[in-house]
């Protein structure tokens, strides 16, 4: 276990949310893309935290478990309101497909 | 003074967790069924979880089971639920998308993961023990819980606020945003 590992994993689970939000159409498969992805960054933070510490002695900075956890408050409010968006757009098209819901698009 | 039991260090659990959550993350976006996709995000959330426990952040490992599997999970398997009509008609078709956002993955998977591996002799040498697993033996079998919390709410009180100011307005504006309207006509 290296941070190399960890950056490496925390990489290719980015990317695979990335694939997911370009790939998909469906609204609610395009958020979980973007939930791999703040998970991703989440890994990390908290990867980098653990190999690189700041601080002195016992006293050890734990910023990277702090910035992730603020990460994950944010990511859950993220999903709270997307979701309530997915199903106004639902109501009023009846439809989740993101190319339909092109109504702003000039 | 009891022995404390040793951090879990065994590189293999690492790798078992690794493997778990690039499977998963692979499944959420492959597969055909949604549901299916939706239930291996929360097997995923689950493998992170597993991730924080290594990496000795037992506190955000609890909070991501709560949170991402508890929350984020059951909200998406909801939203599924309620715009059931249109599930069947997610199977994608060869196209333009498909092989465009597998085209970027797979080369922005390799450039990373070329500068990462490459970065990395130019990092500082790891230190050989790291402070967080000494303080993690010191501080008993909670880990660095304590320490965790006590910085949370002294040097990082402020975002800590702003945060929970933040679930609040999400809280309402979703429930506004959900709401059934009453008549367009009034």
């Amino acid at each position: 276990m290296t941070l190399e590992s960890c950056l490496v994993v925390a990489a290719l689970v980015f990317c695979i949310g990335m694939a997911g939000v370009v790939i998909h159409r469906n609204a609610v498969r395009v958020l979980m893309g973007i939930e791999l992805m703040l998970n991703a960054v989440n890994i990390n933070f908290v990867a980098i935290n653990y190999f690189r510490p700041e601080g002195e002695g016992t006293h050890v900075v734990l910023t990277g478990q702090l910035f992730a956890v603020f990460v994950t408050t944010v990511a859950a409010a993220e999903a709270a309101v997307g979701l309530a968006i997915i199903l106004a757009l639902y109501r009023n098209l009846r439809t989740i497909n993101v190319d339909t819901a092109s109504r702003l698009s000039g | 003074m009891t022995p404390v039991p040793p951090p879990i260090s065994e590189d293999w659990v690492f790798y078992l967790a690794a493997v778990y959550v690039i499977v998963c993350a692979l499944g959420v976006v492959v597969m055909r069924n949604v549901m299916h996709a939706a239930l291996l995000l929360g097997a995923c959330f689950f493998g992170v979880a597993g991730l924080y426990i290594m990496l000795h952040a037992q506190f955000l490992a609890v909070a991501q089971v709560m949170i991402y599997v508890g929350d984020v999970t059951v909200l998406i398997l909801f939203a599924l639920m309620l715009t059931r009509g249109v599930v069947r008609a997610d199977l994608e078709k060869w196209g333009v998308p498909v092989v465009a956002g597998t085209l970027i993955a797979i080369l922005s998977a390799v450039m990373l993961v070329t500068y990462i591996t490459r970065a990395e002799q130019a990092f500082i040498p790891d230190f050989s023990p790291t402070p967080l697993q000494e303080l993690t033996k010191s501080a008993g079998t909670y880990g660095i819980v304590a320490a965790f919390s006590q910085q949370m709410l002294t040097d990082y009180l402020l975002p800590f606020e702003v945060a929970s100011g933040i679930l609040l307005m999400a809280l309402v504006g979703s429930i506004v945003l959900a709401k059934e309207e009453p008549t367009r006509d009034s």
